[in-house]
């Protein structure tokens, strides 16, 4: 065994206090906060869905704070063309002559914050998932790795749909979270109002830092994954491909193997967090909906229905039993 | 509690919930083939006790006992694809403790047990089916009970040898036995009879079951059941006058005792020439008795009468055993009604009009035909009753009814003259005439009067 208990409890202990930071900053957005970290941990890119004002960009600002790690923020727009995020070659004089030297695009951060990814032009768009999927950029021919960790977190905004690009279904496999940013209720507003001050940033104290990010994601891979879970895993997705499951039959197109990957490593990130050395069926069911629901497409029939992947997602994971075994006629489940 | 003892706590918690489960599997496929066999089995066991030769009990259990095992093999067998493991059980159990899967990780060897729960919260979340399980042992229960207590008639001969000698000859030698054992036949008289079937088996073996041995045997045999039945009826006649005389004499007119001392003298004289004739010494005690004087029977004393009596009654008793029954000697009358019988065949002996209701009381019995004499009831319905029909002729009048025709009355459209409605078919009765008896009689009378 690589990792000891603890280790995992230490690694337990920073990330809460990580996340006990972003929730002092944050306010009434602790699920998003636990599922942001479980992201970066689990080293997927996270793509946020929410109305403008939620706190998108004071989540990434505060993040990077308390990481400690570099941070950049790109407003997409339509012009915006892909040499503007990964950088261009620029005719410089050297000691060697006039030479193009590459200058590096707002990519090369440690988190990139794409905000409003849905305005920029495909081509654009798919320069961006070449680099969250390859971690590197290549320009000109020549490829540049891109700093280590090395964290998307594109906005979408999902009303204002008129002139965007809306990301093609293949684009959004390679994030690992959808996460949907909810809005605040009247409590939490009260709490904003007398806590923050408009164009004041709030504080925020620094609790990790890259290094120690890079160790806890290495952790992260150390989680034992069991069988049974891996199985469980392996048939939720499988479940979501036609004539596998009932729910099935409102999905046109079911979820990848990447999916399946990504479920595995959402719910080690997850386990690590809750100070375990193994995933569970309860790691998967928790980070099952941001991993599938913008993996799936739904029928044109559902859709209409006015049905949300959500719910499609939700359904499948009450269907799926946590262990594939019959139970024999003879026993009942207990009522209490 | 130590690393060791918390794991060996774990697994056995999960043998016991895998033991659950794997057994209510195996229940599921063994019930149904429980209750097949058992059905199977009361079945079988119908059938044998029906039979003479069945096996004993504790065959039929054995052989149960057996199948039982082997369906039980059978059930094990088939249902082994759904056994569970261990394993399974220890997810089964982390699944419902929300152990968050510890437990198999443990099992693996990465990180430590999860401390073992009380006995009290440990559940697998699954709970027996009584009913489902209880039901089909409860069904088999009572049908291999029913089975074994049900009331079954035996059918007996389906497995006997066929008989070794006519069976007529078998009869007359039982019947002979019977006769012998009353003392009552001269002894000559069953020798004779003796010697006649032990001639029909003195024949060659091969000829016993031959058409005329087997046509002499019955016609032996039905020769002395006649005799037999005779005797009956005689000794039975015989001991119902001696009764009569002794004990209602007094109450008896002089054409009843005549009456009675005519068939007593006939059931004597009966018994002194019949076939199967009284020994010497009961002949020679009737005898003895003079048929003058039986109306006042002075001749005997009481006790010797009665002794009298009771071996003629003995001997009428032994000839109905031996003729199955047969026999015309008034078996249902009681000694009580035997003047009340005989008065009813007589008119009272001495007149031809209606009796006095008794013999001694009331204003006499009610005239046999009643209302007016002139008219003959010729008009009113009569049913013949005739309780055995077995026993009815060919051609007797069972019954008379009187009806109006079965007139066709629907409205028909002018015909043809000649016309032929119905062809029929050869041998068919063309016209049928039906007439009721009134109409009978005067055609009759009519067709008649030219002749006379």
């Amino acid at each position: 065994m690589a990792i000891s208990e603890k280790d995992i409890q230490k690694h337990a202990a920073d990330i809460a206090k990580l996340r006990d930071t972003l929730n002092g900053v944050l306010f009434g957005q602790e699920n998003l906060i636990e599922l942001t970290i479980t992201g970066l941990l689990a080293r997927g890119h996270i793509l946020l869905e929410g109305l403008p004002g939620l706190g998108k960009t004071e989540l990434v600002t505060s993040l990077s704070k308390a990481l400690q790690i570099e941070t950049k923020r790109i407003q997409f727009t339509p012009d915006l063309l892909p040499g503007d995020i990964t950088g261009n070659p620029v005719l410089q004089e050297t000691p060697k002559g006039r030479e193009f030297i590459f200058q590096p695009g707002p990519l090369f951060a440690n988190l990139v914050l794409a905000d409003e990814i849905n305005r920029a032009s495909p081509k654009t768009q798919s320069a961006l998932l070449e680099a969250m999927q390859e971690r590197r950029v290549t320009v000109l021919g020549e490829s540049h790795e891109l700093p280590v960790p090395f964290f998307v977190l594109a906005t979408q905004n999902p009303i204002e749909l008129e002139g965007t690009y809306p990301l093609p279904e293949a684009q959004l496999d390679r994030f690992l979270f959808k996460l949907e940013v909810q809005r605040n209720n009247a409590d939490t507003l009260e709490r904003i109002v007398n806590q923050r001050e408009l164009g004041i940033e709030p504080k925020v104290e620094a609790v990790m830092n890259a290094q120690t990010l890079t160790d806890i994601m290495k952790a992260v891979r150390e989680i034992y994954l069991p069988d049974v879970v891996a199985n469980y895993i392996a048939r939720l997705v499988d479940g979501t491909h036609s004539g596998q499951s009932e729910v099935a039959e409102r999905i046109r197109f079911g979820a990848s193997p990447r999916a399946a990957l990504s479920l595995a490593s959402a719910a080690k990130a997850r386990a690590l967090i809750q100070g375990r050395i193994n995933a569970s069926f309860e790691d998967v069911k928790a980070v099952a909906i941001p991993v599938l629901q913008h993996r799936i497409v739904l029928e044109y029939q559902t859709r209409i229905d006015g049905t949300t992947a959500r719910v499609v997602v939700e359904n499948l994971l009450s269907e799926i039993p946590t262990q594939d075994l019959d139970t024999p006629a003879s026993l009942k489940e207990a009522t209490a | 509690m130590s690393e060791t003892e918390i794991s060996t706590t774990w697994r056995t918690i999960a043998r016991r919930t895998q033991a659950k489960i794997n057994v209510a599997w195996w229940l599921d496929r063994f019930t149904p083939l429980l209750v097949g066999i058992s059905v199977i089995m009361a079945g079988i066991v119908l059938y044998l006790r029906s039979n003479e030769n069945s096996p004993s009990t504790f065959i039929l259990f054995s052989s149960f006992a057996i199948a039982l095992i082997t369906l039980a093999i059978i059930a094990w067998l088939t249902t082994r694809q759904h056994y569970v493991r261990q394993q399974d059980a220890f997810v089964r159990l982390e699944d419902q403790l929300h152990l968050h899967n510890a437990l198999t990780t443990a099992d693996h060897g990465i990180g430590a047990w999860p401390p073992t729960p009380s006995t009290q919260t440990i559940n697998s979340g699954l709970d027996w089916h009584w009913p489902r399980i209880l039901t089909p042992f409860a069904v088999s229960f009572a049908v291999v009970t029913t089975a074994f207590l049900i009331p079954v008639t035996v059918i007996q001969g389906s497995s006997s040898a066929p008989p070794s000698q006519p069976l007529a000859w078998e009869q007359m030698e039982d019947w002979l036995q019977t006769l012998e054992e009353t003392e009552l036949i001269e002894e000559q008289a069953l020798n004779e009879v003796k010697e006649k079937i032990e001639k029909l088996r003195g024949q060659p073996k091969s000829d016993w079951f031959s058409h005329s041995s087997m046509e002499a045997s019955d016609s032996l045999r039905d020769g002395l059941s006649k005799q037999i039945e005779q005797l009956g009826s005689d000794l039975s006649h015989a001991e119902r006058d001696l009764n009569a005389f002794q004990n209602f004499s007094q109450q008896m007119s002089d054409g009843t005792k005549n009456q009675l001392l005519q068939e007593y003298s006939q059931a004597i004289k009966n018994l002194q020439t019949g076939s199967l004739p009284l020994n010497s010494k009961m002949m020679q005690a009737l005898q003895n008795i003079d048929p003058s004087q039986l109306k006042n029977l002075n001749q005997l004393s009481k006790e010797q009468m009665d002794k009298l009596r009771k071996q003629l009654k003995k001997g009428a008793q032994a000839s109905k055993k031996a003729g199955h029954g047969k026999g015309n000697h008034l078996p249902g009358l009681k000694e009580g009604d035997l003047i009340a019988y005989l008065m009813q065949q007589n008119g009272n002996g001495s007149r031809t009009g209606p009796g006095r209701g008794g013999i001694s009381r009331g204003p006499g019995e009610a005239p046999i035909s009643l209302g007016d004499p002139q008219h003959l009831g010729t008009q009113n319905f009569e049913a013949v009753q005739n309780p055995d029909l077995s026993r009815a002729a060919p051609g007797d009048l069972v019954g008379e009814g009187q009806s109006k025709h079965d007139i066709d009355k629907s409205k028909t459209a002018p015909q043809q003259a000649g016309a032929v409605k119905s062809t029929g078919q050869g041998g068919n009765t063309i016209w049928k005439e039906s007439l009721l008896p009134a109409e009978k009689e005067l055609l009759k009378r009519y067709f008649k009067s030219p002749q006379q």
